[in-house]
């Protein structure tokens, strides 16, 4: 009377008592125990909303796995995990295929929020232009805020991704000036990190404004435009192309 | 005090106290079908061996009070803790284990049928597959590709 010989019905009572290593262990010792465990598998992505679930929906969105992806959402994997938790795991690696398809899912529309209230935007504007593009072809708002009052185009520009930017900078409603919590710009940021694509692409635009300080109103610093703190940070080539402009102040 | 009498598979006439025999339901909703009975209640699936096994289990659990009806349906049972008498009594080779089990099944005891299953989840507890396969002698029927695709498919299950 070996193992395998117990009916389905037992088998099943057995892995109740199993966590999800051993249930995963089991279910990889045989054809038969694959067959009967693995369709609930899942379920332990519910159990671990946070770690498991939260994996396994970035793991699906790295392979462009949509159906995946769905059958997690209809499992009810996002509404198991922190509020709008699953926005900032799938975002930065969605294709528009898959933001498509989202979007025809009860949990993740287009200006969805996560706790800090970043929404699918930000996350793909830190390295995914294709997503950024397909966002704003549905709408997304270019000018939402996050906690610290950042913009998408701050978070491009504090990760040097000027194709983004210059996405961003198609929409006529951006304001290509909006100002984080301690007063500094996109441009700021981009002369602050010494990054040098980053600032051509914001320079390229012309409503630009090259001479605005900030406003450090926490920390003593303040009143510092982006001349000043490229120059301070020691980041020559930026300090050149500030200077290349006729409207600088110096 | 009335007993009862049940016939194994193997033809073994065994005499059992009535409230023994009633922790299983089987026989119970039997012997409340037919009321009094004088011949033994054949019992075609458990040999002599376990159905005596089983019935030690009963005597030994027949003070206890009538399983609670809880419907485990929603989360993980989790806890695989086991009386220090239940452990002793499941001390047994795998064969016999897995008959329990099977007989608990069919002669509904429920209790009985979860010690049984604890059991085998804790011989599983903390075993990769490989060693899963050695301790219940299971035959790896996979290719590498298929082991592969599960691990690819199943990738958030992994331990990192």
């Amino acid at each position: 009377m070996p193992f395998l010989s117990l009916p389905n019905e037992i088998i099943f009572q057995i892995s109740d008592y199993l966590d999800l290593c051993e249930y995963y262990s089991l279910l990889r010792c045989s054809h038969r125990l694959a067959g009967l465990l693995l369709p609930t598998l899942s379920n332990f992505t519910l159990v671990y909303a946070d770690t498991r679930g939260q994996r396994a929906l970035q793991l699906a969105a790295e392979r462009g796995d949509i159906a995946a992806i769905k059958s997690l959402i209809d499992l009810g994997v996002t509404t198991a995990m922190a509020k709008g938790n699953h926005i900032y795991h799938i975002c930065p690696s969605l294709t528009p295929t898959a933001i498509n398809t989202l979007l025809s899912t009860d949990h993740f529309s287009i200006n969805a929020r996560d706790l800090c209230g970043r929404t699918p935007l930000f996350f793909a504007a830190a390295d995914n232009p294709v997503a950024v593009e397909c966002l704003m072809s549905f709408g997304a708002d270019v000018n939402v805020k996050g906690g610290n009052n950042e913009t998408p185009l701050i978070i491009a520009t504090q990760h040097n991704a000027s194709d983004v930017i210059r996405i961003l900078l198609t929409d006529a409603k951006i304001d290509i000036n909006d100002k984080d919590f301690e007063g500094r710009t996109a441009l700021y940021w981009a002369a602050e990190m010494g990054y040098v694509e980053a600032t051509a692409a914001l320079l390229e635009d012309e409503r630009i404004d090259v001479n605005f300080r900030d406003w450090w109103i926490f920390i003593t610093s303040c009143n510092v435009t982006a001349l000043e703190v490229a120059r301070a940070r020691g980041h020559d080539d930026v300090v050149q192309m500030l200077l290349a402009r006729p409207d600088i102040e110096c | 005090m009335s007993e009862i009498k049940l016939l194994s598979s193997d033809q073994a006439t065994i005499t059992v106290e009535k409230s023994v025999a009633e922790r299983s339901i089987l026989i119970k909703n039997m012997l409340e079908d037919v009321g009094e009975v004088t011949e033994a209640i054949p019992i075609p699936n458990v040999n002599e061996n376990v159905l005596k096994k089983v019935i030690e289990w009963c005597e030994h659990h027949k003070g206890d009070p009538p399983a609670q009806a809880d419907d485990d349906s929603d989360s993980r049972k989790k806890s695989s803790d086991i009386d220090e008498w239940d452990q002793k009594f499941m001390q047994v080779d795998q064969e016999m284990l897995f008959e329990i089990i099977l007989a608990a099944n069919y002669l509904d005891i429920k209790p009985l049928l979860d010690v049984g299953c604890k059991t085998v989840a804790n011989m599983i507890k903390g075993k990769s597959p490989e060693e899963i396969r050695k301790t219940f002698n299971i035959q790896n029927d996979f290719t590498p590709e298929e082991e592969e695709q599960i691990r690819r498919e199943n990738e958030w299950a992994e331990d990192r």
